[in-house]
């Protein structure tokens, strides 16, 4: 555990001094990671799937704040369909002002969860996102979180219905909405990924020793559980391995959040009881994790060099040489 | 010569205004009553935009239905329906929004309290400066 803690102090020591650097790092990854996502994902429009593309907007990408950067994915996403049909160009365009003006305008933060969740499915980690919803924020997370897999169903019922059809008018928009309201996918994921959030949250405020590890494990093993059961009962067909592989890899992706943000010293936990005019308190304490990284000084002894510097000590030196010989 | 305290403020300042608490420096001039009013009026203005937004969806998806029955069609009953649950989004968007930013203005006092007495602190170098300018000895004596 120590190794772990002077790991993490030497970490956020490293992202202190490179702060500015890193930061342009992020936001070429993220954006490069998002746009490749969306043309993976929908990529009609030849002359943007490209990875020079991909690469040029995740350069521009460096340059911008997080909300440009999201709402030049949704016009990517956009320009891609309006690429195969302008009515369903037009829809997603509508839909995502119907979730800004609806939602997103007055819970900025939220924004990043709802385009997090699309892209984060088909890499197989969505499952880690309503864990970590659970432990740093509030069940209303679940909101941005149910846009988020709307967005990708959609989008998946856009890819479906295209690949099938060449008509381009009202009634591609018709089918679309068909297939993504018949979706038994997405009703699944719905449930299993609220109910996740719920029990998250409801764990990690109980008054337990590693409460926090202990709603991580909870979260990944019902999200097995819910996912397995659910898609059983309905007879939907999903491939295990990478169900459980993407799984295991959230729940560590979240941990890792959680001991980055907050490590407790559950050895060190005091329990106090005082009282004033009106209440008798019961507090209990959990003293924070923190560990000094040790800074290496290397001292390097070397005679030639030393002497070399000290040109009277290399003097002196030569003469008792001279002597010797003498 | 360069004051390392008053610099701290400064920066504090600085900080808060430009990164840490924009917003809530900005909505800080005004009375509970007034920013709770306003970010109503905001939210009933985007609320009433994403259901126009919703209905134009809904009416795209049965444009066939619509264009078919547009004499027959009951725009009473429709009418009702449709305004009976824009009120209700309404009702519900105005109720939590006001308790919401109740919230929120009590939070951002809470906030810009630290602003503040930064910005006085800097304020009383400054009139410190100043006093040890006026009562410097500087009078020029007449030849």
């Amino acid at each position: 555990m120590t190794q772990l803690l002077v790991f993490r102090e030497h970490l956020q020591k490293f992202y202190q001094k490179y702060t500015s650097f890193l930061n342009l790092l992020f936001r070429f990854l993220i954006g490069f990671i998002a746009f490749s996502s969306v043309n993976r994902m929908i990529g009609y429009h030849t002359m943007f799937n490209r990875i020079s593309v991909e690469l040029l907007l995740a350069a521009g990408s460096m340059l911008m704040s997080g909300s440009v950067l999201l709402f030049f994915t949704a016009g990517f996403c956009v320009v891609h369909i309006f690429y195969v049909s302008r009515v369903l160009a037009m829809v997603i365009a509508v839909i995502f002002l119907i979730i800004y003006f609806g939602y997103a305008k007055f819970v900025p933060k939220h924004a990043y969860i709802i385009f997090a969740v699309p892209i984060a499915i088909p890499l197989h980690i969505a499952y880690g996102i309503p864990i970590i919803v659970g432990l740093v924020m509030t069940p209303v997370a679940i909101v941005p979180i149910s846009f988020g897999v709307g967005i990708y169903y959609f989008l998946q019922a856009v890819k479906s219905v295209v690949s099938v059809s060449n008509d381009s008018s009202i009634n591609l928009y018709q089918a679309v909405l068909q297939q993504f309201f018949a979706c038994r996918e997405m009703y699944v994921m719905l449930v299993v990924f609220a109910l996740v959030t719920i029990i998250v949250y409801i764990l990690r405020n109980r008054e337990w020793d590693f409460v926090f590890e202990i709603a991580i494990i909870a979260g990944a093993v019902s999200n097995i559980i819910l996912f397995l059961v659910i898609n059983y009962l309905f007879n939907i067909d999903m491939k295990a391995i990478p169900f459980l592989m993407g799984t295991v890899c959230s729940a560590l992706g979240a941990w890792f959040v959680q001991f980055m943000r907050l490590a407790l010293n559950y050895a060190g936990v005091e329990n106090l009881q005082f009282e004033d005019e009106e209440y008798y308190y019961y507090v209990r304490a959990v003293p924070k994790m923190n560990v000094a990284a040790p800074s290496k000084r290397v001292k390097r002894i070397n005679a030639r060099h030393f002497s070399e510097r000290m040109p009277s000590l290399k003097e002196e030196k030569d003469k008792t040489k001279n002597l010797d010989e003498n | 010569m360069v004051n390392e305290e008053k610099l701290r403020i400064m920066t504090q300042i600085a900080l808060d205004e430009t990164k840490r608490h924009k917003t809530e420096i900005k909505e800080g001039g005004y009375y509970k009553l007034d920013y709770i009013r306003a970010h109503i009026i905001s939210v009933v203005w985007n609320l009433t935009l994403a259901y126009v937004l919703i209905l134009f969806l809904i009416a795209l998806y049965n444009a066939d239905y619509i264009f078919v029955n547009v004499a027959s069609l009951e725009y009473d009953r429709l009418g009702f329906i449709v305004l009976g649950i824009y009120v209700g989004i309404l009702v519900l968007g105005i109720l939590f929004s006001y308790f919401h930013f109740k919230k929120e203005y009590a939070k951002n006092l809470f906030i810009l309290k630290g602003y503040y007495t930064n910005l006085k602190k800097l304020d009383e170098f400054y009139t410190q400066n100043q006093n040890k300018e006026e009562t410097g000895d500087d009078t020029i004596i007449g030849v």
